[in-house]
Formats: structure tokens, C-alpha cells, sequence
């Protein structure tokens, strides 16, 4: 057995790339206990180490970057949770995850974490080696993509085995939906995470690790790991969701979604797209599909990496899934397979969220059908649904930010409140946040989170309580939120107690999620929301039928969207306002965010 | 006599469960760096290289190992190959790579702490990498006919054809 208070410590680099220091730190114990890691960790620490009001492309902003107690341990215990306050929104929690091999790459280097503060005086780009740390010049590598720079950094670090994350031309010029890619196709994408370094003017972060990993108690963890390992081995078969992964990815996904009447469809008008069978399906497999990847350990290997083989993008290498794909084509419907995958690497490359994009140029191309933009105001661009060229001609407008392309690049919100004419009304968002693949008019589901998610529409945030407390810790143990469908959480409780040396059961699970979601609620109240003004759905959602589709003539009634909410709030101890009520902050150990919400709610 | 590993390199996600498997069975530790088989990222996609030990009958490896040295040597019974760690220059801090450039996968590596070369010895015939493998890329293959020898090449040349193989064409950008 190993030393218990070593064991708990978590290793933490902190860097200030104002001033170039960088240090180790470890985080209190309680913090760690009681908010794990990546997503419920990076909350407290958002909530503790940022002043109220900050703004999220000032020096003061921070970012943390954490993997959780298992990253490197288990296998498809792969990702990391960025955290930070949304450039997006101005005023809530943002976090974005993603998997691949960097958070176990980061372990191995030996570090949990990685806290960024300041504002760089120049481009920097920071190279973790084991106990080699350092920021060094980025001028080199601005305006490249992300592709581009993951490349040139290993290069120029003479080890291609480097693990790059990195913004592109999008991040550095504060496009407001801006992503962080690594390794090509995997991006930590949605909230303007992007924005962010580019603020801070930070090109990457390159990690490479030799080290083992330590644990409390090694054997155990090697069995429990084991254990892990056969299940997810069997489910490769055994499990219709797991075989559905290894087979064909996610995004066949969107032909049911369409079946059901909830994809995305011109601007969130329908829930069904007519050209589905063009890039639904079966179609990817069949004409462009190559081999399948994996994140680091995960037998599954989701990912469908595959070429464009006709049209004007072949010899494209493509890597799409449900949500990079589902804004982009059915959404702006596009119903030819090439473009729409080729179009969703081209985000990745400019590091762009593909989802924000496609959502706001569904927006963009209804202002143009009804005449709000004009072919002026597009700078010429004739762009109508469906239209690869225009796309391609505005979205590089986009990410130099000329013209129309910088109103865009603000956010449908702040593009619409900009555009005006009755465009808000078009504008699909929740508190600023672009809303993703799905209809909430066909997905009453869908759309009830798009409200209550705390870092705006989010279809992972979960419908239910205990499909939310799923989720947050998938987050916060930074294991794969796929995984977590197909495993018994006690698993992960023999793996936390072997790992880090916890004395944890099952039945701190749901007080566990419960006290990281109340705690977003209450730093997004301190920052400026009103629960019950901005858990809000846009109009269309409540007053414009579907016309075509299973769910034709469906709305989410405005009533029932309201009574929805309700019981949400009631199930999750707030008030009917949305306000999470005193007591139940005291119960979960949240008495430190009193203060703020005592002074909300007089 | 042990078989060989058999890699269908179109298969491999690049999950490296087998580097894992391989480390925690060597080393008993969670320490891929220190696995006998190395998965590697190369190129567009990018495509993923398991590099292992092909046991090439003719052991190219230990025949560069230094005669007055002889750190390496091959055992006729199981057909891997055997390292003396007390005898190998990188115990006594010297930076011999030898057997590292005579390997024609360059599928020796050295281990992070101790320096000196890993050898895969195949388990003893239940090599764990094959059993981690989901997607069966890596199997073990005891047909006494299979020599992989002529396979076994550098993991960007292999990257460069296994990219033609999969795409299906010379083409990718
Ligand atoms: S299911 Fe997919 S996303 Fe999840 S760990 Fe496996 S490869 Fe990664
Ligand atoms: S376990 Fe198999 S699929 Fe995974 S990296 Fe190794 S060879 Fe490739």
C-alpha cells in the first residue's frame, strides 16, 4: 500500500504566461475528494480562483485543463475537461472534453493538471517533456491551422510522438465559437475553449510522458483495470450501443435521429431532412469509410476515419461524427456526402466548433432566403440552402473576420442582436451558446436540457437526474461518456479506491453530481444569470410547427416546456425559479456559495 | 519453438491496450513507455503503427551486439531473443544502439529508467498484447511457415503503404 496523503495529492502546473512562471502546485484534498477531477474539479476552481464579473478574454481569465483520477489508468479513460468562463456567453461556465491520448500523455509526464492564467506578450506555445516545462515562441506557428501546427511542433521538437493541442487562424482571431484541436480530427470544441488561448495568446500545448503512473495500491488497480478491460473487450459484441461503436461510429446516427423527426434542418425550422439518404447511413460506410481509431485503451474505436473518393474535395482525408456533421449538412442542408464531411475538417483545421458553425450558417443562409441579408450585406455571396461554394467563400470570411464574416464570428446571439430586422427571432441559442444537432420540437427531451444545461444547449448535459449525474461524472472522471453507458458505475468506484487509496462508495454518486451541477448554478447565478429568464428556449421552438417528418405539426408548447422545467427544478433542489435553495447548498456542502445566492434571491 | 506476431496494421485503432498490456505484465506497473511494443501516430489520419519484435530467424540484432560484449543472444528452444543486462554497454552508461539499428522494424527500444534494450520474448507463448487486442489487429501465429521477416521495416514505410491500402489511392491530402 502505498502513502495515503501522497496518494491524494494532485500535481498541478500552473502557469502564468504573463509572466512566464510556471509552477507545481497541489490542490487541497477536500476539493479533489469532493469534486474528483476534469468537469467537477475545474467548477470549483472557476468558482475559488476567478473574480466575479471577470471577462473571459482578459488576463484574469483562467483556464483549467484536468484529467481525473483514472485518465492513463484505464482504458477509454482518455479525455480531459477544459474549464473556463464562456467567451460564448459572457456570463456562465464553459467546458469542453476530449479524448484521444493527451490526458494520459499529461499523466505520464507526470501532472493532473494544468491551470493557465495572464496573457502572453507574444505568441507561446508550452512544451511539457517529464520535468521539462517551458513556454517557447509561437511566432512561427501563428496562422497556421491546427493541423499545421501539431505537425510543425513535433517537428521542431524532433519527436513525433508529442501530443498536440492547438488552436488555429479561428483561436487567434477571437472568433467567439473558436476550438482547440489534437490529432487532426479530435477537438475540445464547443464554448469558444479556442477563444480563450488566443486571448492569452497561446498557439499550443505539447505534451510527451515517460513515467509510470503512481497509484495507492497498484495491484489492485491492475486488477480492477483488468476487469474493466475484459468487459469493455466483450461489449465490443456483447452490447448493441458498444457493437453500433465499433461497427460504424456515430454518425449513422443521424438517419434515426431524422427518422425520428428531430435532426436539425434549415435552420431548426424541421426536424427532418429530405437528403438524408445521400449522407445518412449507411452511405459513409460504404463510400468513404477507411479504418477505424481509438482513444487511448478503449477497444471500441468510435472514430470512422475514411477519404472523400469523388467530387471537387476528393483525396480529402475526413474523420466526421454526429455532431461535427449533423449543423453542417442536414442542418444548411447540404445533401451531398463529400461536402459535408470535407466542410466538417475544414473547422477542424481553421479550429472551428463545426456545431456553432453550421448552426450560424443555417442562420445566415434563413436571413437570406427572407431577405434580412442581402446579397450586399453577404459581400456578395449567394448564399442559399444547401450551397457548398458560399459556404466555403463565407466561413473564410469567418475566421479572418472581414465583413460579414465579423458579425458571424460573434455568435448567432450577438450576430442577430447586430443584423436586427426581426433576425433575432432566427437566432437558435440558448444564453449565447449556438444549439446543437437535434430539434426541440421533435425532442421535447433535447430541448429541455438546451434550457437547464448550464453551459448553454448541450445534448450531453443529460434529461433526467440521473442521466445528468451520469454524465458530469463521465466528466470529472474524465472517462468517456460512451464507456459510461456501457459500464456499472460501481466499477469505477473499485477503481477511484485502488487508484487514489478513497474510502468511496456508490451512494456518494448522485450526492457527488448533484453538488458539482448545483455548484455551476450557482457560479453561473453569481456571474450575471437569472435562472428563470435565461433557461429559456427561443420562440420557433415553442410556436412554429414542424411541417415535415414523424413530427409533423410538433412544437414544445410553451406550457409544457415551463412545467418541464418545474420539475426539474423541484428534482433538483431549487426553487421554482431555478434557484438552488438554501438548505439543500448546506446539505451539500456548498455553504460558500450562500453569500451569493442569499444576495440573488433578496 | 514459439510462433510470431502477426500485425494486420489496417486493423489497429491505435489504442495501444497491447503497450499497456505489455508494460503491466513486464513491469507490473502503469508505464506504456516502458511496454515492448510501441504504438506509433504517423501521418494523415493519422494511421497507427504497432512496432514489435518480428523474431526474425536471422536475429540481426544480436548479431550486432559487440562479440566481446555478447549482451544479447538467441535461444534455440523458444526462438526469442535473450538479454544478459549485466553484460549491455548501457548498463555501464554508454549510448550503444546497436541492436537498435540493426533491427529492421527499429523495433528495439530501451527503457525509460534502466536504459537498456527490451526484448519481446513473446509471453512465453500467451503474448498479452494479442489478448488486449479488440480490434484484432495483433495475433499470434504459431504456423512454423510464417516468416515475417520481410515485413518487418521501418513504421513510416509501412505508415506509407498501409495510407495507399486503406484510402485506396497514391493521392491524399
Ligand atoms: S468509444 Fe470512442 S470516444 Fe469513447 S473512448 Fe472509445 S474511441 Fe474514444
Ligand atoms: S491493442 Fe491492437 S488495436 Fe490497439 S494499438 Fe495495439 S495493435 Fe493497435
Amino acid at each position: 500500500m502505498g502513502d495515503y496523503m501522497k496518494q491524494l495529492s494532485l500535481r498541478i502546473l500552473e502557469i502564468d504566461l504573463s509572466e512566464n512562471i510556471i509552477e507545481v502546485i497541489e490542490l487541497p484534498h477536500k476539493w479533489v475528494r469532493e469534486y474528483i477531477g476534469g468537469r467537477g474539479l475545474g467548477t470549483r476552481l472557476l468558482w475559488e480562483r476567478t473574480k466575479q464579473g471577470a471577462n473571459p478574454l482578459t488576463p484574469e481569465a483562467e483556464m483549467y485543463i484536468l484529467t481525473g483520477p483514472l485518465t492513463g489508468v484505464i482504458p477509454g479513460g482518455a479525455h480531459i475537461c477544459l474549464t473556463f468562463k464562456s467567451p460564448l456567453t459572457g456570463n456562465t461556465i464553459g467546458f469542453s472534453v476530449t479524448g484521444a491520448q493527451w490526458g494520459p500523455e499529461l499523466k505520464y509526464a507526470g501532472y493532473d493538471g494544468i491551470i493557465l492564467k495572464g496573457k502572453s506578450p507574444k505568441p507561446v506555445y508550452l512544451m511539457i517533456k517529464d520535468d521539462v516545462v517551458e513556454l517557447r515562441d509561437a511566432g512561427h506557428l501563428w496562422g497556421t491551422t491546427t493541423w499545421q501546427t501539431q505537425q510543425l511542433i513535433k517537428e521542431e521538437l524532433k519527436d513525433s510522438q508529442f501530443k498536440v493541442l492547438a488552436i488555429g487562424p479561428a483561436g487567434e482571431n477571437l472568433v467567439s465559437f473558436a476550438s482547440i484541436g489534437q490529432e487532426q480530427f479530435r477537438a475540445a470544441a464547443r464554448c469558444g475553449s479556442g477563444t480563450v488561448w488566443g486571448s492569452k495568446g497561446l498557439k499550443a500545448v505539447a505534451v510527451r510522458g515517460t513515467n509510470p503512473v503512481s497509484t495507492f495500491d497498484l495491484p489492485g488497480v491492475i486488477k480492477a483495470r483488468g476487469e474493466l478491460e475484459k468487459l469493455m473487450l466483450s461489449n465490443r459484441t456483447n452490447h448493441p450501443r458498444g457493437y453500433e461503436l465499433v461497427r460504424y461510429g456515430n454518425s449513422i446516427s443521424l438517419t434515426a435521429h431524422n427518422d425520428e423527426g428531430r435532426l436539425v434542418n434549415k435552420n431548426y425550422r424541421e426536424g427532418y431532412f429530405e437528403g438524408i439518404s445521400e449522407v445518412g447511413g449507411l452511405k459513409y460506410d460504404l463510400r468513404y469509410f477507411a479504418k477505424s481509431r481509438s482513444c487511448s485503451g478503449c477497444p471500441l474505436g468510435c472514430m470512422k476515419l475514411g477519404i472523400v473518393r469523388d467530387g471537387i474535395f476528393a483525396g480529402n482525408v475526413v474523420c466526421p461524427d454526429f455532431d461535427s456533421t449533423a449543423n453542417i449538412g442536414p442542418g444548411c442542408n447540404i445533401s451531398d456526402l463529400g461536402s459535408m464531411v470535407y466542410l466538417s475538417r475544414w473547422a477542424d483545421e481553421q479550429g472551428l466548433d463545426a456545431t456553432s458553425l453550421g448552426n450560424i450558417t443555417g442562420f445566415a443562409m434563413e436571413c437570406y432566403e427572407k431577405g434580412i441579408l442581402s446579397l450586399e450585406d453577404l459581400d456578395g455571396i449567394k448564399l442559399e440552402w444547401g450551397n457548398t461554394t458560399a459556404i466555403l467563400e463565407l466561413w473564410r470570411k469567418i475566421v479572418k473576420r472581414e465583413g460579414i464574416g465579423d458579425i458571424l464570428a460573434k455568435g448567432v446571439k450577438c450576430a442577430s442582436q447586430a443584423i436586427g430586422k426581426g433576425s433575432e427571432k432566427l437566432a437558435m441559442h440558448c444564453k449565447g451558446v449556438e444549439f446543437p444537432g437535434f430539434v426541440p420540437q421533435g425532442g421535447h427531451k433535447k430541448g429541455l436540457q438546451y434550457a437547464i444545461s448550464d453551459r448553454g444547449p448541450c445534448h450531453h448535459y443529460g434529461s433526467t437526474i440521473d442521466e445528468q449525474n451520469q454524465r458530469v461524472w463521465a466528466d470529472s472522471l474524465t472517462v468517456c461518456s460512451w464507456q459510461r453507458r456501457l459500464v456499472d458505475p460501481q466499477i469505477y468506484m473499485d477503481l477511484l479506491q485502488t487508484t487514489m487509496g478513497w474510502d468511496i462508495e456508490l451512494s456518494e454518486w448522485d450526492i457527488t453530481a448533484e453538488r458539482m451541477l448545483l455548484l455551476a448554478r450557482a457560479y453561473n447565478i453569481r456571474e450575471g444569470i437569472i435562472p428563470e429568464k435565461d433557461d429559456v428556449l427561443p420562440e420557433r421552438v415553442h410556436t412554429e410547427p414542424l411541417t415535415t417528418g414523424k413530427k409533423a405539426g410538433s412544437v414544445y408548447p410553451l406550457e409544457k416546456f415551463k412545467a418541464d422545467r418545474l420539475r426539474w427544478y423541484k428534482e433538483r433542489g431549487c426553487d421554482e425559479t431555478g434557484v438552488p435553495k438554501i438548505e439543500h447548498l448546506e446539505e451539500f456542502g456548498l455553504d460558500f456559495t450562500i453569500p451569493v445566492i442569499k444576495k440573488f434571491t433578496q | 519453438m514459439l510462433g510470431r506476431l502477426d500485425i494486420r496494421y489496417d486493423k489497429c485503432t491505435g489504442c495501444k491496450a497491447c503497450q499497456m498490456a505489455c508494460a503491466i505484465n513486464k513491469e507490473k506497473q502503469i508505464w506504456p513507455e516502458a511496454a515492448r511494443i510501441k504504438v506509433v501516430q504517423i501521418g494523415l489520419g493519422p494511421l497507427d503503427i504497432p512496432v514489435a519484435c518480428h523474431q526474425c530467424s536471422d536475429h540481426p540484432c544480436v548479431a550486432a551486439c559487440p562479440e566481446k560484449v555478447k549482451a544479447l543472444s538467441y535461444d534455440p528452444e523458444s526462438g526469442v531473443v535473450l538479454i544478459n543486462e549485466e553484460k549491455c554497454l548501457r548498463e555501464q552508461g554508454l549510448q550503444c544502439q546497436r541492436c537498435f539499428r540493426a533491427c529492421p522494424g527499429e523495433a528495439v527500444s530501451y527503457h525509460p529508467k534502466r536504459g537498456t534494450p527490451l526484448f519481446c520474448d513473446l509471453c512465453g507463448g500467451n503474448p498479452v498484447c494479442v489478448t488486449a487486442c479488440g480490434p484484432q489487429a495483433l495475433s499470434y501465429n504459431l504456423d512454423p511457415c510464417f516468416e515475417s521477416r520481410h515485413l518487418n521495416r521501418n513504421a513510416y514505410e509501412i505508415a506509407r503503404e498501409l495510407a495507399v491500402k486503406v484510402f485506396g489511392r497514391e493521392e491524399i491530402k
